[in-house]
């Protein structure tokens, strides 16, 4: 426990030093979230501490470690820590890339924070923090109209923090307490019609930051025009923290309510699996192709936490762990594009398996993962939610959940055939990736396959 | 054990090849023969022996792999084993590019289809259905940068997505019902419509038959190899044994559906096989016929006389597929109208040719004759007219394709021998296919009448087909509307490209106006809070901090004008006035301490020690 605190403080006093070191940056920033992956897997799966924060306010600073905030921590620091490995070449000869590295930090610490919290105002206070190094990241070092995206992110992430807000707060006139595990005695105090306006709060709440349906409108654009290794951590893992939200605070404490009442949830999460993967089928920029897919991916998660069903929701922490892997690969690959080719459009690209088969590869695999491929990652997830779903007594809707993934292996697969078949255009000139780019490929691509034919370890964590 | 390291190896083979195979030919070859001889001999090991066998996989959710031992599954193993053994050493001459990757995903699939072949429950099954289209997509589409070949991969993996859609529904459904993924539990469900239809609907689309058909036909563009291998003797073969595992489960309502969808599939890829002008097409419509030709016997007969038919034709499909790639390859291409060989120039090609045709068209003694004789005996037991002509038809029209492509092919002057070890190989297949037909003669009981029939079939055939392929005595000159129809390979193709022509204009349409709209509208509250923002900072700066300023200058000003006035002057007269008079006093004051008489000043030293002293006592 006192290792984890220790690694986490360290994570800002190594955001700190990034600041006064412009060579090593890069090393610090993995050198600390390697600390802090090293100290998570050593404390282990489960464990609960509290540490005074604001003592007047009687607002604690915990660490809450069970098998839904175990899983996507690990996740996150894993994510993040190859993103910084990515990013010592990717960012290499861009301007002020110390401070990049400090942000980075920062946006790790944020999601680490509040996946670690054991109450509301620590979750609030991380869940705000994580936004504003992303803010600083999109702003400063994103493509296009960078600082019109980023405000738009920031407005949209902060809008969704409100509400939460807005939510806890009125949680907090009836039970009298932030902590997560005093509520979950005391959620009952809540008046039946004050959970329905309160849960929908919380829904809007993270669905905003997960991108459902209608509120994914900021995330095309935050997506495509952050630097690769940042659109890795938002697609794998910032919309994720969303889904833990529902995970953490809307399924325990509303959950009794919902249950009765996920008619229109399950619609949505259709919907957006459905709306995200028509939508990247008619994308050109790989960017935003990835990041429509992201919208249509999170679908599937909202669909399992939607059905309320244990395996479902285990299949649906599952696929977040998967997908992570899955979306950060992608846009790993979709960074090398940029480094090697010089281009973000499918149109101009063509043929490139010749010249970079190992990218070539790395890409088939995690399409053929995302298609649900058998052996692959994200197969047993779907399969897990699936069943789930079949249990639950929802045969249309996870009929409808099943036919969807044929829109998948669709846009993925027709995405590969532009990219990486075909003739090459003889205008494009392929400058070889660089050695940490493969080994970043390698590994995602390995673990995507080791998850896949042996994820009897993983699920039990989960389970 | 042996039962899963059978398919166990060459999956790992595979990866081993792709991660270390690339330009190292040799030991690529070497490492994927010793695989496939493991195989053949673990396959030989395992032929006869019965039983079921469970590894767990994921023990938290009771999901496991299972090897299920019978006679269906051994003897299946036994023959892709060695069809494809052979198909691998035919590879060696034929494939020249990509060598890592082909024999990599040639291990994939050899494993996949085996652990399919083996599974003993539906997860299994699933699994490894997907797989096999995953590595027919990669195999189909092997020569990356043919466009065309691309395509037809893709089409390949998404028509048979539609399937393995379907498959995992069913599965689920299927566990949802019995509570168990287990093969054996298909007994105790009885007979549900829903699962019945899906399972259809996967078998279809698997063994492209009607209304999947047309992916198989354009995934000739793969290598000739692969579809030796894939789309004739194994992979499409994955529906029938499928269908083999599940037929108890299907209810009669959804066997009419299955029958009338085999049924059109016989008789529109025999005539498309009878008009095809390219020689791989005219295979793989014959290879759907043949599906076909299965599946009815399979639903409407007895499901081993269709399983002995899927073993004949494995190997002997095999066969004319390999031998059509030697005549590609002599002849650089694929229409029928440039292959033209002379039998004295290749002889060896044709000896194995003709038996590949004789099994094909059902020529006793060879292989395929006796299957379709059992299919003939059980169809007339069933006293039906309707099932005894759709198999006659079935057979007949199957007899004339195959003679016409025996006299297209054979009609000319080309040819060289010596293709080493591809000549090999076809041998091999044509003795094995030889080699089955004398098995069968002492397994298969021969019935009188159905032998009739056979007689028959080969009477007529035999006779139109000399009159009108081999001497071409009259031409028969179809109306132009049924040539077009033909053509266009009954438009089911031109109809699925429309539906994803227009599903993916509608995406484009959607993109353009909806998520246009909906990005937009976050665009414009973006800039428009940032409008406000700023607009709203220069309006609040105008207003407020100007006006506050200004009000706060002009009256400081003003207050601190009159003070001044009322103040400040009079202050300076005031003090001016009041310092002089102070000082004057204080002159006055002072002025006393200062007298030059000594008396005073001695005093005041006087004063002064006591005054110290004192201090310094008390201190």
């Amino acid at each position: 426990m006192d290792l984890i605190i220790i690694s986490f403080l360290l994570l800002f006093f190594g955001a700190a030093s990034c600041l006064f070191s412009k060579k090593k940056a890069g090393y610090i920033s993995l050198f600390v979230i390697a600390i802090s992956l090293l100290s998570l897997v050593l404390q282990g799966s489960s464990g609960f501490r509290e540490y005074r924060w604001v003592e007047p306010l009687g607002v604690t600073f915990g660490i809450l470690l069970d098998n839904l905030s175990f899983p996507i921590s690990l996740i996150i620091l894993l994510i993040s820590l190859i993103a910084s490995f990515f990013s010592m070449d990717y960012m290499k000869g861009k301007k002020n890339v110390h401070i990049y590295f400090a942000n980075l930090i920062l946006f790790t610490a944020g999601m680490y924070g509040a996946i670690l919290g054991t109450n509301f105002i620590q979750f609030y206070v991380f869940w705000e923090l994580m936004i504003i190094p992303a803010y600083f990241l999109i702003a400063y070092w994103g493509h296009g109209q960078a600082t019109k995206i980023a405000l738009k992110f920031f407005i949209f992430m902060h809008a969704g923090a409100l509400m939460i807000l807005f939510g806890l707060l009125w949680m907090y006139s009836y039970t009298n307490s932030f902590s997560f595990v005093e509520i979950a005695q005391l959620h009952s105090l809540i008046p039946l019609n004050v959970v329905r306006w309160v849960s929908l709060l919380f829904l809007i709440g993270f669905g905003v930051k997960m991108a459902i349906f209608p509120l994914h409108g900021w995330l095309p654009d935050a997506h495509s025009e952050a630097p690769a290794p940042v659109s890795a951590m938002f697609s794998g893992l910032m919309i994720k923290v969303g889904a833990y939200g529902i995970g953490r605070i809307v399924l325990p404490f509303f959950g009794f309510y919902l249950i009765n009442n996920n008619f229109w949830m399950i619609v949505v999460g259709l919907v957006t699996m459905l709306y995200g993967g028509m939508m990247a089928l008619a994308q050109t920029d790989i960017k935003r192709l990835f990041a429509y897919s992201s919208i249509s991916q999170i679908g599937y998660v909202f669909f399992g936490l939607s059905l309320m069903n244990p395996t479902s929701y285990t299949g649906a922490i599952f696929f977040i762990i998967n997908h992570a892997i899955v979306k950060a690969l992608l846009f790993f690959i979709s960074g090398v594009l940029i480094y090697s080719v010089g281009t973000r459009d499918i149109r101009k690209m063509g043929g490139l398996l010749k010249d970079m088969p190992l990218t070539g590869f790395a890409c088939l695999v995690a399409v053929l993962a995302l298609a649900g491929t058998p052996l692959l990652n994200i197969f047993v997830s779907e399969w897990i939610i699936f069943q789930g779903g079949i249990q639950s007594g929802n045969i249309l809707a996870t009929g409808m959940a099943i036919g969807i993934t044929l829109l998948t292996a669709a846009y993925a697969l027709w995405m590969i055939k532009r990219v990486f078949f075909g003739n090459k255009p003889t205008i494009l000139k392929v400058r070889p990736p660089t050695l940490k780019m493969k080994i970043t490929m390698i590994i995602l691509a390995l673990l995507i396959i080791v998850i896949g034919t042996w994820p009897t370890p993983w699920i039990q964590m989960l389970v | 054990m042996l039962g899963l390291l059978i398919w166990l190896i060459p999956l790992i083979g595979s990866g081993v090849v792709l991660a270390f195979g690339s330009d190292r030919e040799r030991f690529v070859k070497i490492f994927s023969i010793a695989i496939m001889l493991f195989i053949v001999f673990s396959s030989i090991q395992l032929l006869g022996s019965k039983g079921e066998i469970t590894y767990p996989w994921i023990p938290e959710l009771n999901l496991n792999f299972g090897i299920l031992l019978d006679n269906w599954s051994t003897l299946f193993v036994l023959f892709i084993s060695f069809v494809a053994t052979i198909i691998l050493i035919y590879s060696f001459t034929y494939i020249k590019e990509g060598i890592a990757r082909y024999y990599s995903f040639f291990l994939l699939f050899v494993g996949s289809m085996i652990g399919f072949v083996l599974a003993s429950n539906l997860l299994q099954i699933l699994i490894f259905w997907e797989l096999m289209g995953v590595c027919s997509y990669f195999l189909i589409g092997f020569y990356y940068r043919k466009d065309k070949s691309v395509k037809a991969g893709l089409k390949a993996l998404l028509t048979t997505k539609i399937g393995d859609v379907c498959l995992f529904l069913a599965v689920l459904l299927f566990f949802l019902h019995t509570g168990s993924l287990n093969l054996s539990a298909i007994s105790s469900i009885g007979q549900m419509n829903v699962i019945g239809i899906l399972f259809v609907i996967a078998i279809l689309t698997k063994s492209a038959q009607f209304p999947f058909y047309f992916w198989l036909a354009d995934a000739m563009e793969g290598p000739t190899t692969v579809s030796a291998l894939l789309h004739s003797a194994t992979m499409v073969k994955a529906g029938i044994f499928l269908l083999l595992r599940v037929h108890s489960l299907l209810s009669p309502d959804v066997i009419v559906l299955l029958v009338l969808a085999s049924g059109i599939s016989m008789i529109l890829s025999a005539i498309l096989a009878l008009t095809s002008k390219d020689i791989k097409r005219v295979l793989a419509f014959s290879t759907i016929s043949q599906l076909a030709f299965m599946t009815l016997g399979i639903v409407l007969l007895k499901p081993s006389v269709g399983f002995l038919h899927m073993l004949n034709h494995s190997v002997f499909k095999a066969l004319l597929f390999l031998c059509t790639g030697i005549f590609i390859h002599i002849s650089g291409s694929r229409s029928l109208r440039r292959i033209k060989l002379a039998q004295r120039y290749v002889p060896i090609l044709f000896v194995t040719f003709l038996i590949g045709i004789l099994s094909l068209a059902g020529i006793p003694p060879f292989s395929g004759f006796w299957s379709k004789e059992m299919i003939f005996t059980s169809s007339l037991e069933s006293h039906s007219f309707v099932i005894i002509s759709v198999f006659v038809i079935g057979s007949l029209l199957t007899f004339l394709y195959s003679f016409r492509l025996l006299f297209d092919v054979f009609d000319g002057d080309e040819g060289k021998e010596h293709q080493g070890l591809m000549e090999f190989s076809i041998m091999g297949l044509a003795f094995l296919s030889l080699v089955l037909g004398v098995i069968e003669l002492f397994v298969v009981k021969l019935h009188f009448d159905s032998f009739l029939l056979s007689l028959g079939i080969i009477g007529i055939g035999g006779l139109f087909s000399y009159v009108y392929f081999q001497r071409r005595v009259f031409s028969i000159r179809l109306p132009d509307i049924l040539y077009d129809i033909t053509e266009n390979e009954f438009y089911m193709n031109r109809f699925f490209l429309y539906i994803s022509e227009v599903g993916i204009g509608f995406t484009q349409w959607v993109y353009n106006t909806l998520e246009r709209a909906i990005v937009g509208s976050t665009d414009v509250l973006a800039s428009g809070i940032l409008f406000v923002a700023t607009s709203g900072y220069k309006t609040i700066e105008n207003i407020i901090v100007h006006s506050v300023d200004k009000t706060i200058s002009k009256t400081t000003t003003t207050l601190s004008n009159l003070f001044y006035k009322m103040l400040e002057l009079d202050m300076t007269r005031m003090e001016e006035i009041s310092i002089r008079k102070l000082s004057k006093k204080i002159h006055k004051l002072f002025k006393y301490s200062q007298t030059s008489y000594l008396n005073y000043n001695i005093l005041a030293v006087g004063i002064g020690i006591i005054i110290l002293s004192f201090l310094i006592i008390v201190l």
